[in-house]
């Protein structure tokens, strides 16, 4: 696969500590595009080895606004399905710069290793350096010892460890919409975490018409409904939750968008300082990013002040469990404060009720965000537009504010960049299998 | 090809600037200084060597020189770097073989460093060369007492009671005089980083002066002080001597973004090499149980680019650093360290791709090693500059090692490529 790939995916073999690159078979592109249309492909591939499948979208890491989105396809302990959790802010773009499109990791290790995925080299290493530690001492250390701080780190904290079902795998410090317990996954294959960086290029066959498109777009989305608005903050009253703005106002910081994403769907609050102060934070890490919207809702329902549902976000964040499992298991238990809650985390046991009922994360809100898509838009509506933010690698809560990234446009885009002559029926054809 | 399609070939694609067919079987010894003193700008040589399809390059330096090297060779390339440490490291020995290898028909060019090394000097080490009796403009004697403390210790290089000072950096505009062209024109943008400004000698033949300076110049001084400096002086200069020639170059015509310089500098290797065909035989000098191929080699190769990346990745945010290290008279920045590594990387990237390949096992095995080194030092220098705000105590070793690696990369590549062209029936 010449266009829009890195040609390469990485099979590692965690039982035997083997990997093995294959090409990325641009026949296997003409059928199911990319994405989890790919990632479904190699997850029933390898389905009988447990696989956990790490992918990109066709377009994920090019100029197409948007194109932040990474994946993880395999089989939720939750649920039973094999399902997708989304990968956003810079990982999907790392992994794809990684030198890989797609990594299978099937089987699992005797002890504990992490993988170190790097300018299309795959490493298994040993994990003694990192098991044990929380997700930010994780994403630390791993940056420390490759030396660099632009690593992307997609990493389980105590929680994936001791195989929780709510074991979530975070990127970075951050929260992630893995609300399907990959993180327990990742802990039964003893794998620490994932650790991306590269500086690999992308060749795009129309390169002069796909940046005319991108742009088109760009300009075209910027003058839209969201236009003035920003943060996870204003996304609750737009999708019919409560208003948090005022709520959360007081902690704010700052507002940070994924890769290439022209809505920051992210808010970074501070929790040891003054949000307002102007001068060079004193502390090394005094405040938090909210990714997840329904975290933060949740811990707002048991009535905790901001201040507070943050800085659980944040405990949530460091030991690696679901903030949306750990708020409603809290609310059927009764525990209001932030000390028991926080201390419930260790053997957190329940039935959730709010679990995803497709194969898409429920991270990104059930309807239309700020924009009017028109007709109906009801869970089969929402189902197709996540399957194709996912095929082509677009942030799918930004694909719920922008009607005009529409599913046209989009093809016409990875026709520009790769000449396969994608059409409406091919992406139908992928849908559907996907949803089978 | 003409050198006009060879040009339009080179613009327009990553192709060579040459059909294979155009220099088989016969293929000039080129020679590469990479001894002391040399910084990285000879990595640019390699690649327009590689470019141009000159394939029978060797790498010297100072010891091999004195051992020798020079004998079979019919150019030698001398890029930037420490003219002083250059001249320090040959001594009156390395000068006189270079001396014979220029008399008895050898080809010499000097970029920058290369350019100072064989112009006339008192001062020590230096004063062993004096191939060329011409004085140069930017030295500090020539300025008044306010000009001299107009400089800053980056922009010169102490030269006994004077120093050398340096006025612009990057794009010039050179006038091609004396009926040269570069590229069909007789005006061409070339960059600058340090070389000399020669005033007018009978000892040498102009090819290029001084003519202005473009969008793109960055000014180290005021241009008025750029100008007096400059303009009108010579930036490219030749000297016959004995049966060979000197061709020395103030600004990088070996420059990867500069392909009309590069053309020029081409056309010169091509047409100096004239009357001195070298029969490239294929080399069975090599043992042939030192040669590594199949799965092995390419797990070798693995390993490499393992440590390639791994070190590029390190290096990649060190350009942020505001630190620079003086290594003899030269001051290295941090991002120096990735244009070694990138242009290794580059070129792993064409070997991954043949199909067919075989290698000199212990040279390779040695470019795992250094490059292992290489990582481990970077990350120390890395955590030094975070923590102290600057790391010293390694960066000579550091760079020692990514010329050592570099170099012997190259060795292994070109042997590579000599290979295949020698394996390829003639005609194809």
């Amino acid at each position: 696969m010449e266009y829009l790939s890195t040609n390469k995916i990485a099979i590692i073999d965690l039982a035997t500590s083997k990997i093995t690159d294959q090409e990325v078979d641009e026949d296997l592109v003409r059928e199911r595009i990319g994405g989890v249309g790919i990632t479904m492909a190699l997850y029933e591939q390898y389905q009988s080895e447990d696989p956990i499948v790490l992918g990109t979208g066709l377009l994920t890491g090019t100029l197409a606004p948007a194109s932040a989105l990474g994946m993880i396809t395999a089989k939720s302990p939750l649920t039973g399905k094999v399902c997708h959790a989304p990968l956003t802010l810079y990982a999907g773009l790392e992994l794809k710069y990684s030198g890989f499109d797609y990594l299978v990791i099937k089987g699992s290790s005797k002890k504990p290793v992490y993988l170190w995925i790097h300018d299309g080299v795959a490493d298994i290493s040993d994990a003694k350096d990192v098991w044990g530690k929380d997700v930010w001492a994780s994403t630390d250390t791993i940056r420390e010892l490759m030396g660099d701080s632009l690593i992307q780190v997609l990493a389980i904290g105590k929680a994936g460890e001791s195989e929780s079902d709510f074991a979530q795998v975070c990127i970075n410090y951050w929260a992630s919409g893995d609300r399907w317990g990959f993180g327990k996954l990742f802990g039964r294959k003893k794998l620490k975490l994932v650790a991306l960086r590269g500086m690999s290029l992308l060749e795009v066959l129309d390169p002069e018409g796909f940046v005319k498109q991108c742009k088109e777009l760009l300009s075209t989305l910027k003058a839209v409904a969201f236009a003035d608005k920003k943060g996870i903050e204003e996304i609750p009253a737009a999708i019919g939750e409560e208003d948090i703005q005022k709520w959360l106002a007081p902690l704010v910081h700052r507002h940070q968008s994924c890769f290439n994403t022209p809505f920051p769907t992210n808010t970074f609050v501070f929790l040891d300082e003054d949000p307002k102060l102007l001068k060079e934070s004193e502390k090394e890490e005094p405040g938090f990013l909210i990714t997840d919207v329904y975290g933060l809702l949740g811990f707002k329902k048991l009535g905790l002040s901001a201040a507070d549902a943050c800085a659980l976000l944040r405990e949530c964040a460091r030991y690696g469990i679901d903030a949306v499992a750990v708020a409603e298991l809290s609310q059927k238990a009764g525990k209001k404060k932030p000390d028991e809650i926080k201390k419930s985390f260790s053997g957190l046991k329940g039935a959730l009720e709010n679990i995803g009922k497709g194969r898409f994360s429920p991270w990104s809100p059930p309807k239309p965000i700020f924009a009017n898509f028109g007709g109906s838009q009801d869970a089969q509506w929402w189902e197709r537009k996540q399957a194709v933010a996912y095929i082509f690698g677009i942030h799918p809560i930004f694909a719920l504010m922008s009607p005009e990234l529409s599913e046209e446009k989009l093809i016409e885009l990875a026709n520009l960049g790769t000449g396969l002559g994608f059409t409406s029926e091919i992406l139908d054809k992928v849908i559907a299998d996907i949803s089978k | 090809l003409t050198v006009g399609e060879s040009l339009l070939a080179f613009k327009n694609s990553s192709m060579p600037l040459i059909s294979t067919r155009d220099h088989l079987p016969y293929s000039s010894p080129i020679g590469i200084y990479t001894g002391s003193g040399a910084s990285h700008s000879w990595l640019w040589f390699v690649g327009i060597l590689d470019r141009m399809g000159f394939y029978n390059v060797h790498f010297v330096d100072e010891k091999d020189i004195l051992s020798n090297a020079l004998e079979p060779l019919n150019v030698l390339l001398m890029s930037g770097g420490d003219t002083f440490a250059i001249a320090e490291g040959l001594g009156a020995e390395g000068s006189n073989k270079l001396r014979s290898f220029i008399n008895r028909g050898g080809l010499y060019i000097g970029t920058c460093a290369g350019a100072y090394l064989p112009l006339k000097s008192s001062m020590d080490s230096l004063n062993q060369f004096n191939f060329i009796n011409v004085k140069i403009s930017n030295i500090s004697r020539r300025l008044s007492e306010p000009e001299r403390h107009s400089f800053e210790k980056v922009a010169c290089s102490s030269y006994g009671c004077d120093f050398v000072y340096h006025v612009v950096r990057e794009d010039v505009l050179l006038e091609m005089v004396n009926g040269f062209q570069a590229d069909g024109k007789k005006e061409v943008i070339a960059p600058l980083y340090g070389g000399p400004s020669m005033l007018p000698s009978e000892d040498i033949k102009p090819i290029a002066t001084y003519k202005g300076f473009t969008r793109k110049t960055k000014f180290l001084v005021k241009k008025e002080l750029a100008e007096k400096t400059l303009i009108g002086n010579i930036a490219v200069a030749k000297k016959s001597m004995g049966k060979g020639h000197l061709y020395i170059f103030g600004p990088h015509f070996e420059h990867p973004y500069y392909p009309s310089c590069n053309l020029f500098l081409e056309e010169i290797i091509r047409k100096e090499q004239n009357g001195r065909p070298h029969y490239s035989k294929k080399d069975s000098s090599e043992d042939l149980q030192n040669r590594i191929k199949g799965k092995a080699l390419r797990e070798l190769l693995k390993d490499l680019k393992r440590e390639l990346s791994n070190t590029r990745i390190m290096a990649s945010g060190m350009s942020d650093f505001s630190v620079s290290w003086l290594i003899g008279n030269k001051y290295y920045e941090p991002e120096k360290i990735s244009v070694f590594i990138n242009t290794v990387w580059d070129k792993m990237k064409v070997l991954e791709s043949m199909p067919y390949l075989e290698v000199n096992r212990t040279l390779l095995l040695q470019c795992v090693e250094i490059s292992k080194e290489i990582t481990k030092d970077v990350k120390i220098i890395k955590s030094e500059i975070k923590e102290r705000g600057d790391a010293t105590s390694l960066t000579s070793k550091l760079f020692l090692n990514l010329k050592t690696l570099s170099s012997h990369f190259f060795k292994l590549y070109f042997k590579v490529k000599r290979d295949q062209l020698q394996d390829q029936p003639l005609g194809e």
